[in-house]
């Protein structure tokens, strides 16, 4: 073994220390430097920060908690808002499909159609749904008494809703609000659905 | 029971628990103040550094990952910045002229180490680590002065082992030079001093 391996590994007085002397003394040296300054280091050790750096710290850490626990009742609130928003728009579209979905809605269209006849909402001509007028009637239209008030409603629905009429949807476009006129019957049930754009 | 784990200690401290947070706290401060002490050689930049340490573990809540290393590391990591930022603004760090890993060791005249039986000796070693240059400052602290194992010193200084090893030799014989210096130059400063004032 030479010095520099020797003194790469840990020298734990291997053989090279018998061979070489200059390594001897070296490392005799550094164990009494090692030896002093653990003689140093001793009366230190169990030595620790004042009380006051405690006292400190916990005052610290209480004000701390408490900035958190007056921001936690807002965070919630946006919580509550934000789910409380998802929830109805998710229940408004449940609505919409679930109509859209009832058995027969499509042979029912026509009828629906001769049905609309009462006094036309503003803005809305009966012929629109007679003549199609861009609406695709939905299930519910058959309950529409021959004269019954009907009203228009503009709103934005997601695109997606649109796939469940029969349009095609590209899926990065699925989640884009669209504008829809919905015809409404005396019930306020929805009868109708027009796309504007 | 077991006691828990510093890492159990720090999740419930995040989650509010303030008797984890004094628990973690009494468990670590004593290490952390003394390495900032022997490290600044300053009992008021020790006693502001262990606070600051725990104050970051407060603030940053997302610091630690225990992926690199323990919690101990982690806040020896803290303290290892704080101490430095003190020393580049107290330019108390006046380190030994010699600061090459390679120069050779200086040969023994009179052996040094005797001193350190003594008191005056232990001064004088105590003065000779303040001296050192910070890298080898830092490894007599943690495996000398702290008597830390080389594998924890090299976790909580982020280096390899096989660096603590070198580093500490190096600062071994930086201080047998320094010792052996002040032992030379001590009668010719004991000669310069009066033995009686006649003013």
């Amino acid at each position: 073994m030479t010095c520099a391996e020797f003194w790469n590994r840990a020298p734990d007085g291997s053989d090279h220390l018998a061979e070489c002397a200059e390594c001897a003394i070296r490392f005799e040296r550094q164990d009494r430097v090692s030896a002093g300054l653990r003689l140093l280091g001793a009366p230190m050790r169990g030595r620790e920060a004042p009380a006051r750096v405690e006292e400190s710290l916990v005052a610290c850490f209480r004000s701390h908690e408490r900035r958190r626990e007056s921001r936690r009742p807002k965070e919630l609130w946006w919580a509550a808002w934000a789910w409380a928003a998802a929830l109805a728009v998710t229940v408004a579209l449940a609505v919409l499909l679930s109509q859209i979905h009832q058995p027969g809605w499509s042979e029912r269209l026509t009828r629906q159609s001769a049905q609309v006849a009462g006094e036309p909402a503003p803005g809305f001509e009966t012929g629109d749904m007679d003549n199609g007028g861009g609406f695709i009637p939905l299930p519910n239209a058959e309950r529409i008494a021959p004269n019954e008030p009907m009203n228009l409603v503009r709103l934005e629905v997601p695109r997606s809703t649109m796939i469940a009429l029969g349009f095609e949807v590209r899926a990065d476009r699925a989640e884009e609000a669209v504008e829809a006129d919905v015809l409404l019957g005396a019930d306020g049930v929805a009868r109708a659905v027009r796309f504007l754009n | 029971m077991a006691p828990e784990t510093d890492d159990e200690l720090l999740i419930r401290s995040h989650s509010g628990d303030e008797q984890a947070f004094v628990s973690l706290y009494r468990r670590r401060q004593g290490g952390i103040f003394r390495f900032a002490l022997h490290m600044s050689g300053s009992e008021a930049a020790a006693e502001d550094i262990t606070q600051e340490v725990f104050l970051a573990l407060l603030r940053e809540q997302e610091g630690y990952d225990p992926r690199r290393g323990t919690v101990s590391a982690y806040l020896f990591g803290i303290a290892r910045k704080l101490v430095l930022r003190h020393l580049d603004r107290s330019r108390l760090d006046v380190a030994l002229e010699i600061d090459d890993e390679n120069a050779p060791e200086a040969v023994a005249g009179m052996d040094p180490l005797i001193d350190l039986t003594r008191r005056e000796g232990l001064e004088a070693l105590r003065r000779a680590v303040l001296a050192l240059p910070r890298r080898y400052r830092e490894v007599v602290v943690l495996c000398d002065l702290e008597e830390m194992d080389y594998a924890a010193a090299a976790i909580s200084l982020a280096c390899p082992v096989g660096t603590v090893r070198s580093r500490l030799h190096r600062a071994r014989a930086l201080l047998f030079e320094k010792l052996q210096q002040d032992r030379n130059s001590r009668p010719v400063a004991a000669a310069l001093n009066p033995a009686r004032c006649l003013i």
